[in-house]
């Protein structure tokens, strides 16, 4: 505990310089914008700024990516409850009484339960980042190869069973980004692979380039493509900010138990603020004794998928910086944005990069601090936000984009192989193929591959070594159970009860 | 009307003259516009800082900007090959580090010939590689290392940054000259390989002390030996390998500045006289030493034997010791 204390103090150190305060502050700005903004997410902002950190001082950079994923959970929320469109994917679910309190008259104080059941569930989240992590991390430093190899197993198999959408497109996309994981030269033999004799492609397909393409270009051409969603505000006064009495009551019961749920679904692979805010709206409804509220404006439908969004958001990172694995497409980049700096992802992050580590901890209950002012006080400016035509966003943004793409490397095949994943990217949306599983098989196949033959080389090639370490068995055996649930009847229809909303 | 006519004749005339001195004079002004320096590896890397701490002091001293840029990729292929291809007049340069003596081995075909496509300016430092060990192994000097792995065949294995790698190289070299039976473990770079090194799912590693030193003051790893072919300075009572037991060995890294082949001669010298007096300066001098390297500072001619004798030295380890890559 006191231990605890004292990283969080030096994180604060760090996390208080007047740089990371500043980028912080960008970030969760950002990320305050596009999450108001309907069409442009986390995953395809982060993409366009990864080329941006390059520059950075790894810490600042990852305070600044942090800071847009949760900052956008904020965001979102506004435009659910004041034009009744999710800004983000996260508050989908906000939309269903958020929206209908603002109709009512109570806009303001829907945006501030909002916002404070997000703060709240952000410093939880925050302080269980803070008291988990070094247990987890201490854990993972005895993995050798063969426990990495089954853990990653593991977690790809169980981000496809908890991933929304389509069970089998899921499955394809993850073989997708294995496969082109395997692009350029082989760690463990250095024999070159899907090169076609260019050496541009020697290092492997360009990660902020595959990112940006299938996430942000291809964003951008669906958004130019559809129709102009009407984005009509309810009311320019979204009247008192302050919740009453009653609103308080019926609150803040929701709020605790959507932070725990977010906090423990952001834990797992698949998880996150998605699913995190889905699962809380529907406990929410089951619990109540007045159900039939829910759809109508119960504050409870606002504050506990709010809270639990950003709960799932914050504890999301736990499994990233300990184990170094991505359960998610953000934190996926996440491990992209380390990699350009030279840090190796894994738990000894936490003692090689200590600064980093407890610096970002302390920088995102700064960052949440933040956006309770941003996003409160400032409410106007976001809902002029709103107003600015896309026409003139998006050429702008994609030119940033390019050059940002072309100074990862200097490269101007970087610009090409962005374009041609953004077509790509576009294909899949239409396909309703979605591409984070995807970025996670690109993440995780080079890895997965690394580990099993370094595994086996120690091993001499005896393929036991899975199955006679204890640690590395009992990960394959859940594998197991995860597989064997979902070709079970009775779970495939639940699971499609669950994500019904999709 | 008239006298504007005649200006005009006069001026043109002052260009042709220009243009017809230009080609001539080009040499004797050199500089006269910006100097570029590839860096064919990503930003931070000995090699990328080598070139920065050049620019910074280069620039005030020729009176012209200097600029690095850097074209990372293919072990530095991609960077040196643009390099190799660039107009030999002295206003693109290019750092390289040892790995660019590796590269026939690695890559095949090479599109460049490492030697006789380049001309070198003067090698810039020589960076100390160290041989570690993992806590774990009881072994506490490179002939009790060796005894250890004499009485256990096979269970030993050593890190790499790569297959190909000079850490590869210098593993199975070590490996060969002691008589032992050692697993080649490849990782994707050095910091890669530090967790399992540390935990002991590998036994052994050579790898440049600044990379290594922090983790050998906190124990974390022990260190063993230098790689030669002198010690250490920050320590002093290591031996180095060659003196533990394997005479000939010697592990290290080194950085040069290259121009491409054809490069006038005049400009070589006046490049080589400018590069030798920033190296030379008492603060690049520590900045270097605070990575580990020695400033080197010597003529075209002794760099360009040096760049020949790496190569035919790691050349010669590939063919021997059969760890070539690029099949």
């Amino acid at each position: 505990m006191m231990d605890m204390l004292s990283h969080l103090a030096s994180g604060f150190d760090t996390a208080l310089t007047l740089q990371n305060i500043m980028f912080c502050f960008i970030g969760v700005l950002l990320g305050t914008a596009i999450g108001v903004l309907p069409g442009l997410g986390p995953l395809a902002t982060i993409a366009m700024l990864l080329p941006m950190t390059y520059a950075l001082e790894p810490v600042s950079a990852l305070i600044m990516l942090s800071g847009i994923y949760y900052g956008a959970q904020y965001g979102g929320s506004t435009t659910a409850i004041l034009v009744n469109l999710p800004g983000e994917s996260g508050s989908v679910v906000t939309c269903l009484d958020g929206h209908q309190m603002a109709r009512k008259g109570r806009a303001g104080s829907a945006l501030a339960i909002a916002a404070l059941g997000s703060f709240f569930a952000g410093t939880v989240g925050t302080l269980l980042i803070a008291g988990f992590s070094p247990y987890l991390s201490r854990i993972a430093m005895s993995f050798g190869p063969a426990e990495y190899f089954s853990l990653m197993v593991l977690g790809l198999v169980a981000a496809v069973v908890l991933a929304s959408g389509g069970l089998l497109k899921a499955i394809a996309m993850i073989l997708v980004g294995l496969l082109l994981g395997t692009v350029g030269t082989d760690v463990t033999s250095g024999v070159q692979r899907f090169t076609f004799g260019s050496f541009e492609l020697v290092d492997g397909l360009e990660f902020v380039a595959l990112a940006m393409g299938l996430f942000a270009f291809s964003d951008i051409i669906g958004n130019a493509a559809g129709k102009d969603e009407e984005r009509k505000l309810v009311t320019d006064n979204v009247g008192g900010l302050w919740p009453s009495r009653e609103e308080f009551r019926l609150s803040w019961k929701p709020v605790l138990r959507g932070t725990a749920l977010g906090s423990f679904l952001g834990l797992l692979p698949g998880g996150g603020a998605t699913l995190s805010s889905f699962a809380s709206y529907m406990i929410e409804k089951k619990i109540s004794k007045t159900p039939e509220r829910f759809g109508t404006g119960a504050p409870e439908g606002v504050a506990a998928p709010e809270a639990a969004n950003n709960a799932g958001a914050q504890s999301s990172f736990i499994p990233m910086l300990t184990l170094g694995i991505p359960g998610n497409g953000v934190m996926a980049m996440m491990i992209g944005a380390m990699m350009i700096h030279d840090i190796v992802p894994g738990p000894q992050v936490m003692t090689a990069n200590a600064d980093l580590f407890w610096g970002l901890v302390a920088s995102m209950w700064i960052g949440n601090l933040m956006l309770v002012v941003i996003n409160l006080p400032l409410i106007g400016i976001w809902v002029r936000f709103l107003k600015i035509p896309y026409s003139m966003l998006y050429p702008a943004i994609v030119i940033f984009s390019m050059i940002g793409l072309y100074t990862v490397q200097n490269r101007i095949s970087a610009i090409y192989m962005g374009a041609g994943f953004a077509v790509a990217g576009y294909i899949l949306n239409r396909l309703k193929c979605e591409p984070a599983p995807l970025l996670l098989g690109f993440i995780l196949g080079p890895m997965m591959e690394e580990y099993l033959r370094r595994a086996m080389l120690l091993s001499r090639g005896d393929p036991s070594v899975f199955v006679t370490r204890p640690l590395s068995a009992a990960m394959l055996f859940l594998t197991a159970i995860l597989l064997f649930t979902i070709v079970s009847p009775f779970v495939r229809k639940k699971r499609k009860e669950v994500f019904v909303e999709d | 009307m008239n006298r504007n006519r005649f200006l005009r004749v006069c001026a043109a005339s002052v260009g042709l003259l220009a243009l017809m001195g230009s080609a001539s004079l080009a040499e004797d002004n050199y500089p006269s516009r910006a100097i570029r320096i590839i860096v064919p590896y990503a930003p931070g890397g000995q090699g990328d800082i080598t070139a920065r701490l050049i620019s910074d002091h280069l620039a005030s001293a020729i009176g012209q900007p200097v600029t690095v840029e850097n074209r990372a990729g293919a072990n530095g292929v991609i960077g040196i090959d643009a390099l190799a291809k660039s107009a030999p007049d002295g206003y693109t340069i290019g750092v390289v580090v040892a790995s660019h003596a590796l590269s026939p081995a690695l890559i095949k075909p090479l599109p460049y010939d490492p030697v006789k496509d380049f001309t070198p300016i003067t090698t810039t430092a020589i960076t100390q590689m160290v041989m570690v060990t993992t806590p774990a192994l009881k072994a506490n000097t490179v002939q009790e290392f060796i005894d250890y792995a004499k009485a256990h065949p096979g269970e030993l294995a050593y890190k790499s940054a790569g297959p190909g790698s000079n850490s590869h190289l210098f593993g199975a070299w070590f490996a060969d000259a002691a008589g032992i039976d050692m697993i080649h473990v490849p990782y994707k770079g050095s910091g890669d390989s530090m967790p399992d090194l540390m935990s002991g799912v590998v036994h052994m590693g050579f790898d440049t002390l600044p990379a290594v030193n922090g983790h050998i003051k906190s124990g974390q790893l022990k260190l063993l030996a230098a790689g030669g072919p002198a010690r250490a300075p920050q320590y002093p009572d290591v031996p180095t390998v060659a003196e533990a037991g394997i005479p000939g060995f010697a592990a290290n890294s080194w950085g040069m500045v290259l121009a491409p082949k054809g490069t006038p001669a005049p400009v070589v010298e006046r490049l080589n006289k400018e590069i030798v007096a920033v190296l030379n300066k008492p603060d690049v001098k520590a900045r270097l030493a605070t990575m580990g390297a020695e400033a080197v500072a010597d003529t075209p001619e002794a760099a360009r034997k040096m760049l020949e004798s790496e190569v035919k030295l790691y050349t010669d380890l590939v063919s021997k010791l059969k760890i070539d890559v690029a099949k």
